[in-house]
Protein backbone atom coordinates (compact mmCIF):
# COMPACT_ATOMS: atom_id res chain seq x y z
CA UNK A 1 0.00 0.00 0.00
CA UNK A 2 1.12 3.49 -0.85
CA UNK A 3 2.04 6.06 1.78
CA UNK A 4 2.60 9.70 0.93
CA UNK A 5 4.03 10.26 4.40
CA UNK A 6 5.72 7.92 6.82
CA UNK A 7 4.36 9.46 10.05
CA UNK A 8 1.03 7.61 10.20
CA UNK A 9 -0.68 7.36 13.56
CA UNK A 10 -1.71 4.04 15.06
CA UNK A 11 -5.33 4.39 13.98
CA UNK A 12 -4.44 5.06 10.33
CA UNK A 13 -1.93 2.20 10.39
CA UNK A 14 -4.62 -0.15 11.71
CA UNK A 15 -7.13 0.95 9.09
CA UNK A 16 -4.63 0.40 6.29
CA UNK A 17 -3.07 -2.85 7.40
CA UNK A 18 -5.65 -4.63 9.55
CA UNK A 19 -3.15 -4.64 12.46
CA UNK A 20 -4.78 -2.97 15.46
CA UNK A 21 -2.41 -1.30 17.92
CA UNK A 22 -3.32 -2.38 21.46
CA UNK A 23 -1.50 -2.27 24.83
CA UNK A 24 -0.33 -5.86 24.22
CA UNK A 25 1.10 -5.03 20.79
CA UNK A 26 0.01 -5.09 17.15
CA UNK A 27 -2.92 -7.51 16.84
CA UNK A 28 -4.68 -9.21 13.94
CA UNK A 29 -7.27 -11.93 14.52
CA UNK A 30 -6.03 -14.00 17.44
CA UNK A 31 -2.36 -13.00 16.99
CA UNK A 32 -0.59 -10.18 18.85
CA UNK A 33 3.01 -9.16 18.21
CA UNK A 34 4.62 -7.22 21.08
CA UNK A 35 5.98 -3.80 20.15
CA UNK A 36 8.83 -1.80 21.63
CA UNK A 37 7.72 0.48 24.50
CA UNK A 38 7.03 4.12 23.70
CA UNK A 39 4.87 6.04 21.26
CA UNK A 40 3.68 4.39 18.04
CA UNK A 41 6.21 4.50 15.23
CA UNK A 42 5.46 3.18 11.73
CA UNK A 43 9.01 2.15 10.91
CA UNK A 44 9.57 0.22 14.15
CA UNK A 45 6.14 -1.42 13.94
CA UNK A 46 6.67 -2.41 10.31
CA UNK A 47 10.01 -3.94 11.24
CA UNK A 48 8.45 -5.99 14.08
CA UNK A 49 5.77 -7.26 11.69
CA UNK A 50 8.21 -8.00 8.89
CA UNK A 51 6.61 -5.39 6.62
CA UNK A 52 8.98 -4.06 3.98
CA UNK A 53 9.07 -0.27 3.62
CA UNK A 54 10.21 0.78 0.13
CA UNK A 55 10.93 4.44 -0.56
CA UNK A 56 10.82 5.94 -4.04
CA UNK A 57 12.75 9.12 -3.42
CA UNK A 58 12.23 10.55 -6.91
CA UNK A 59 8.47 10.51 -6.55
CA UNK A 60 8.29 11.17 -2.80
CA UNK A 61 6.43 7.96 -2.10
CA UNK A 62 6.71 5.09 0.34
CA UNK A 63 5.08 1.71 0.01
CA UNK A 64 4.40 -0.65 2.86
CA UNK A 65 4.40 -4.37 2.13
CA UNK A 66 2.24 -6.92 3.96
CA UNK A 67 3.39 -8.63 7.15
CA UNK A 68 5.85 -11.50 6.94
CA UNK A 69 6.19 -12.05 10.70
CA UNK A 70 4.90 -15.65 10.61
CA UNK A 71 6.90 -16.56 7.52
CA UNK A 72 3.56 -17.32 5.82
CA UNK A 73 1.06 -15.19 3.93
CA UNK A 74 -1.54 -15.89 6.62
CA UNK A 75 -0.78 -15.23 10.30
CA UNK A 76 -4.30 -16.31 11.28
CA UNK A 77 -7.00 -18.39 9.62
CA UNK A 78 -9.57 -15.68 10.41
CA UNK A 79 -10.46 -14.21 7.02
CA UNK A 80 -9.36 -10.58 6.73
CA UNK A 81 -11.93 -7.94 5.88
CA UNK A 82 -12.02 -7.25 2.17
CA UNK A 83 -13.98 -4.36 0.69
CA UNK A 84 -13.90 -4.03 -3.09
CA UNK A 85 -16.07 -2.38 -5.76
CA UNK A 86 -18.16 -4.10 -8.40
CA UNK A 87 -18.44 -2.89 -12.01
CA UNK A 88 -20.81 -0.10 -10.98
CA UNK A 89 -18.55 1.08 -8.17
CA UNK A 90 -20.71 -0.32 -5.37
CA UNK A 91 -18.53 -1.45 -2.46
CA UNK A 92 -19.06 -5.02 -1.28
CA UNK A 93 -17.73 -6.28 2.07
CA UNK A 94 -16.69 -9.92 2.30
CA UNK A 95 -17.83 -9.91 5.96
CA UNK A 96 -21.44 -9.32 4.80
CA UNK A 97 -21.50 -13.02 3.84
CA UNK A 98 -20.84 -14.17 7.42
CA UNK A 99 -23.16 -17.10 8.14
CA UNK A 100 -22.66 -18.56 4.67
CA UNK A 101 -19.89 -20.66 3.18
CA UNK A 102 -17.88 -18.56 0.73
CA UNK A 103 -15.80 -19.65 -2.23
CA UNK A 104 -13.63 -16.66 -3.13
CA UNK A 105 -12.18 -17.00 -6.65
CA UNK A 106 -9.48 -14.75 -8.10
CA UNK A 107 -9.35 -14.35 -11.89
CA UNK A 108 -8.02 -11.79 -14.36
CA UNK A 109 -8.58 -10.71 -17.96
CA UNK A 110 -5.02 -11.75 -18.87
CA UNK B 1 -19.44 -17.47 -4.44
CA UNK B 2 -17.48 -14.25 -4.88
CA UNK B 3 -15.27 -13.60 -7.90
CA UNK B 4 -12.53 -10.98 -7.92
CA UNK B 5 -10.72 -9.61 -10.96
CA UNK B 6 -7.05 -8.78 -10.31
CA UNK B 7 -6.58 -6.04 -12.91
CA UNK B 8 -5.10 -2.60 -12.34
CA UNK B 9 -6.63 -1.07 -15.46
CA UNK B 10 -10.10 0.45 -15.26
CA UNK B 11 -13.31 -1.56 -15.00
CA UNK B 12 -13.68 -1.79 -18.78
CA UNK B 13 -10.80 -4.30 -18.90
CA UNK B 14 -12.85 -6.80 -16.87
CA UNK B 15 -16.33 -5.76 -18.00
CA UNK B 16 -16.71 -7.91 -21.15
CA UNK B 17 -15.81 -11.08 -19.26
CA UNK B 18 -18.14 -10.32 -16.34
CA UNK B 19 -21.02 -9.32 -18.60
CA UNK B 20 -20.57 -12.48 -20.67
CA UNK B 21 -20.60 -14.64 -17.52
CA UNK B 22 -23.75 -12.90 -16.17
CA UNK B 23 -22.85 -13.82 -12.57
CA UNK B 24 -25.57 -14.00 -9.93
CA UNK B 25 -22.92 -13.68 -7.22
CA UNK B 26 -20.83 -10.64 -6.21
CA UNK B 27 -18.27 -9.99 -8.94
CA UNK B 28 -15.65 -7.54 -7.70
CA UNK B 29 -12.66 -5.59 -8.99
CA UNK B 30 -9.29 -5.57 -7.20
CA UNK B 31 -7.13 -2.99 -8.99
CA UNK B 32 -4.34 -3.08 -6.37
CA UNK B 33 -4.16 -6.88 -5.98
CA UNK B 34 -5.29 -6.80 -2.34
CA UNK B 35 -5.89 -10.55 -2.57
CA UNK B 36 -2.15 -11.10 -3.02
CA UNK B 37 -1.32 -9.15 0.14
CA UNK B 38 -4.22 -10.23 2.33
CA UNK B 39 -4.56 -13.90 1.40
CA UNK B 40 -1.35 -14.83 -0.45
CA UNK B 41 -2.89 -15.24 -3.89
CA UNK B 42 -0.07 -15.81 -6.41
CA UNK B 43 -1.80 -16.90 -9.60
CA UNK B 44 -5.13 -16.92 -11.36
CA UNK B 45 -7.35 -18.77 -10.97
CA UNK B 46 -6.79 -19.07 -7.23
CA UNK B 47 -9.59 -20.07 -4.86
CA UNK B 48 -10.06 -19.58 -1.08
CA UNK B 49 -12.68 -21.39 1.02
CA UNK B 50 -14.19 -19.50 4.00
CA UNK B 51 -16.66 -21.09 6.43
CA UNK B 52 -19.82 -19.62 7.97
CA UNK B 53 -17.85 -18.18 10.90
CA UNK B 54 -15.43 -16.30 8.66
CA UNK B 55 -12.58 -18.79 9.10
CA UNK B 56 -10.48 -19.76 6.10
CA UNK B 57 -10.61 -23.55 5.69
CA UNK B 58 -8.46 -23.72 2.54
CA UNK B 59 -5.92 -21.01 1.68
CA UNK B 60 -5.44 -19.84 -1.94
CA UNK B 61 -4.85 -22.70 -4.35
CA UNK B 62 -5.46 -23.31 -8.06
CA UNK B 63 -9.11 -24.19 -8.65
CA UNK B 64 -11.69 -24.32 -11.43
CA UNK B 65 -15.45 -24.86 -11.71
CA UNK B 66 -14.89 -27.18 -14.67
CA UNK B 67 -12.27 -27.76 -17.39
CA UNK B 68 -11.70 -24.50 -19.25
CA UNK B 69 -13.35 -23.89 -22.61
CA UNK B 70 -11.18 -21.51 -24.58
CA UNK B 71 -12.65 -19.26 -27.27
CA UNK B 72 -11.65 -20.19 -30.82
CA UNK B 73 -9.34 -17.18 -31.13
CA UNK B 74 -7.38 -18.24 -28.04
CA UNK B 75 -7.25 -21.86 -29.24
CA UNK B 76 -5.67 -20.55 -32.45
CA UNK B 77 -3.03 -18.61 -30.49
CA UNK B 78 -2.22 -21.72 -28.44
CA UNK B 79 -2.03 -23.91 -31.55
CA UNK B 80 0.40 -21.45 -33.18
CA UNK B 81 2.47 -21.42 -30.00
CA UNK B 82 2.58 -25.25 -29.95
CA UNK B 83 3.58 -25.35 -33.63
CA UNK B 84 6.40 -22.85 -33.07
CA UNK B 85 7.66 -24.89 -30.11
CA UNK B 86 7.57 -28.10 -32.15
CA UNK B 87 9.72 -26.44 -34.82
CA UNK B 88 12.20 -25.01 -32.30
CA UNK B 89 15.12 -27.46 -31.94
CA UNK B 90 15.80 -26.19 -28.39
CA UNK B 91 12.29 -27.19 -27.30
CA UNK B 92 11.90 -30.44 -29.23
CA UNK B 93 11.12 -33.36 -26.92
CA UNK B 94 10.40 -31.05 -23.97
CA UNK B 95 6.96 -30.54 -22.40
CA UNK B 96 4.77 -28.11 -24.33
CA UNK B 97 3.50 -24.78 -22.99
CA UNK B 98 0.02 -26.06 -22.08
CA UNK B 99 1.43 -29.27 -20.62
CA UNK B 100 3.65 -27.20 -18.33
CA UNK B 101 0.67 -25.06 -17.35
CA UNK B 102 -1.88 -27.79 -16.72
CA UNK B 103 0.14 -30.68 -15.26
CA UNK B 104 -0.38 -29.86 -11.55
CA UNK B 105 -3.74 -29.40 -9.82
CA UNK B 106 -6.49 -31.65 -11.18
CA UNK B 107 -8.89 -29.33 -12.97
CA UNK B 108 -11.75 -31.79 -13.44
CA UNK B 109 -12.18 -32.86 -9.81
CA UNK B 110 -11.76 -29.51 -8.03
CA UNK B 111 -15.47 -28.62 -8.05
CA UNK B 112 -16.31 -32.03 -6.51
CA UNK B 113 -14.09 -31.15 -3.54
CA UNK B 114 -16.03 -27.89 -3.06
CA UNK B 115 -19.33 -29.80 -3.25
CA UNK B 116 -18.06 -32.23 -0.61
CA UNK B 117 -17.25 -29.31 1.70
CA UNK B 118 -20.62 -27.67 0.99
CA UNK B 119 -22.34 -30.90 2.12
CA UNK B 120 -20.09 -31.90 5.01
CA UNK B 121 -18.58 -28.66 6.33
CA UNK B 122 -15.80 -29.19 8.87
CA UNK B 123 -16.20 -32.98 8.46
CA UNK B 124 -15.17 -32.73 4.80
CA UNK B 125 -11.83 -34.40 4.14
CA UNK B 126 -10.84 -31.19 2.36
CA UNK B 127 -11.53 -28.77 5.25
CA UNK B 128 -8.35 -27.76 7.08
CA UNK B 129 -7.79 -26.74 10.70
CA UNK B 130 -6.62 -23.14 11.34
CA UNK B 131 -3.07 -24.40 11.91
CA UNK B 132 -3.13 -26.34 8.64
CA UNK B 133 -4.48 -23.29 6.78
CA UNK B 134 -1.64 -21.07 8.01
CA UNK B 135 0.98 -23.73 7.24
CA UNK B 136 -0.43 -24.30 3.74
CA UNK B 137 -0.59 -20.58 2.89
CA UNK B 138 2.20 -19.21 0.74
CA UNK B 139 5.67 -18.86 2.27
CA UNK B 140 6.36 -15.19 2.90
CA UNK B 141 9.87 -14.11 3.78
CA UNK B 142 10.39 -10.36 3.97
CA UNK B 143 11.51 -10.29 0.31
CA UNK B 144 7.94 -11.10 -0.72
CA UNK B 145 6.68 -8.23 1.40
CA UNK B 146 9.12 -6.01 -0.48
CA UNK B 147 7.80 -7.41 -3.79
CA UNK B 148 4.28 -6.31 -2.82
CA UNK B 149 5.58 -2.85 -1.90
CA UNK B 150 7.28 -2.51 -5.30
CA UNK B 151 4.09 -3.69 -7.00
CA UNK B 152 2.11 -1.00 -5.16
CA UNK B 153 4.60 1.66 -6.29
CA UNK B 154 4.51 0.33 -9.86
CA UNK B 155 0.71 0.44 -9.94
CA UNK B 156 0.60 3.95 -8.50
CA UNK B 157 3.23 5.28 -10.89
CA UNK B 158 1.66 3.54 -13.91
CA UNK B 159 -1.58 5.38 -13.25
CA UNK B 160 0.38 8.63 -12.75
CA UNK B 161 1.89 8.22 -16.23
CA UNK B 162 5.42 7.58 -14.93
CA UNK B 163 5.78 4.48 -17.08
CA UNK B 164 9.56 4.00 -16.94
CA UNK B 165 9.56 4.28 -13.15
CA UNK B 166 6.59 1.92 -12.96
CA UNK B 167 8.38 -0.68 -15.07
CA UNK B 168 11.48 -0.41 -12.84
CA UNK B 169 9.31 -1.23 -9.83
CA UNK B 170 7.54 -4.05 -11.71
CA UNK B 171 10.92 -5.58 -12.54
CA UNK B 172 12.09 -5.23 -8.92
CA UNK B 173 8.85 -6.88 -7.78
CA UNK B 174 9.30 -9.78 -10.21
CA UNK B 175 12.92 -10.35 -9.12
CA UNK B 176 11.86 -10.47 -5.44
CA UNK B 177 8.88 -12.80 -5.95
CA UNK B 178 9.34 -14.71 -9.21
CA UNK B 179 6.66 -17.25 -8.25
CA UNK B 180 3.90 -14.62 -8.11
CA UNK B 181 2.28 -14.94 -11.55
CA UNK B 182 -0.38 -12.28 -10.97
CA UNK B 183 2.36 -9.67 -10.43
CA UNK B 184 4.17 -10.82 -13.57
CA UNK B 185 1.24 -11.44 -15.92
CA UNK B 186 -0.37 -8.16 -14.85
CA UNK B 187 2.71 -6.18 -15.84
CA UNK B 188 3.47 -8.11 -19.05
CA UNK B 189 -0.15 -7.79 -20.18
CA UNK B 190 -0.11 -3.99 -19.90
CA UNK B 191 2.64 -3.70 -22.49
CA UNK B 192 1.61 -6.79 -24.49
CA UNK B 193 -1.90 -5.42 -24.92
CA UNK B 194 -0.50 -2.15 -26.27
CA UNK B 195 1.85 -3.92 -28.67
CA UNK B 196 -0.92 -5.99 -30.27
CA UNK B 197 -3.31 -3.05 -30.42
CA UNK B 198 -5.74 -4.24 -27.75
CA UNK B 199 -8.73 -6.31 -28.77
CA UNK B 200 -10.63 -9.06 -27.02
CA UNK B 201 -7.56 -11.09 -26.15
CA UNK B 202 -4.93 -8.34 -26.22
CA UNK B 203 -4.09 -8.86 -22.55
CA UNK B 204 -3.11 -12.46 -23.28
CA UNK B 205 -0.10 -11.08 -25.20
CA UNK B 206 2.52 -11.25 -22.46
CA UNK B 207 5.81 -11.14 -24.26
CA UNK B 208 7.60 -9.38 -27.10
CA UNK B 209 6.28 -9.64 -30.64
CA UNK B 210 8.66 -11.37 -33.06
CA UNK B 211 11.42 -8.93 -33.99
CA UNK B 212 10.71 -6.66 -31.00
CA UNK B 213 12.59 -8.67 -28.39
CA UNK B 214 15.18 -5.94 -27.74
CA UNK B 215 12.41 -3.43 -27.04
CA UNK B 216 10.63 -5.54 -24.37
CA UNK B 217 11.02 -3.59 -21.11
CA UNK B 218 10.72 -6.45 -18.64
CA UNK B 219 13.39 -8.88 -17.45
CA UNK B 220 11.11 -11.79 -18.32
CA UNK B 221 7.98 -12.79 -20.23
CA UNK B 222 5.27 -15.45 -19.91
CA UNK B 223 6.51 -17.88 -22.52
CA UNK B 224 10.15 -17.82 -21.35
CA UNK B 225 9.28 -18.10 -17.65
CA UNK B 226 6.90 -21.03 -18.17
CA UNK B 227 9.63 -22.87 -20.12
CA UNK B 228 11.84 -22.60 -17.02
CA UNK B 229 9.30 -24.56 -14.94
CA UNK B 230 9.09 -28.26 -14.29
CA UNK B 231 5.87 -30.23 -14.72
CA UNK B 232 3.30 -29.41 -12.04
CA UNK B 233 4.96 -26.21 -10.86
CA UNK B 234 2.66 -23.65 -12.47
CA UNK B 235 -0.56 -24.78 -10.75
CA UNK B 236 0.85 -26.89 -7.87
CA UNK B 237 -1.23 -29.83 -6.78
CA UNK B 238 -2.76 -29.22 -3.35
CA UNK B 239 -5.36 -31.99 -3.21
Amino acid sequence: MILERIDLDAEAFGAMTGWEIKPEGACKGDVCVPLAPGPFDVTNTAERLGMAVVHDQTHGLWALGPESVSGRALVTAKAPELELPDLEGNIFALSSLRGKKVVLAAWAPY
Amino acid sequence: MVTVSLELSDADASRPFIEAAKPDHPSLLDPTHRLDELFGVVNIPNVVWIDEGGMIVRPPEPGWPRPSEYPESLQQILAERAKAAAEDPDRRGKPGFMELLMSGQDVASYADAIRDWARNGADSVWAMSPEEVIAASQPRPVDKSAAAAHFALATHLWHAGARDAAIEHFNACHRLQPDNWTYKRQAWSLIGNERVGGGELGRFAQGPLPGEEADWPFDSNFDADVQELGLGEYYPKTM
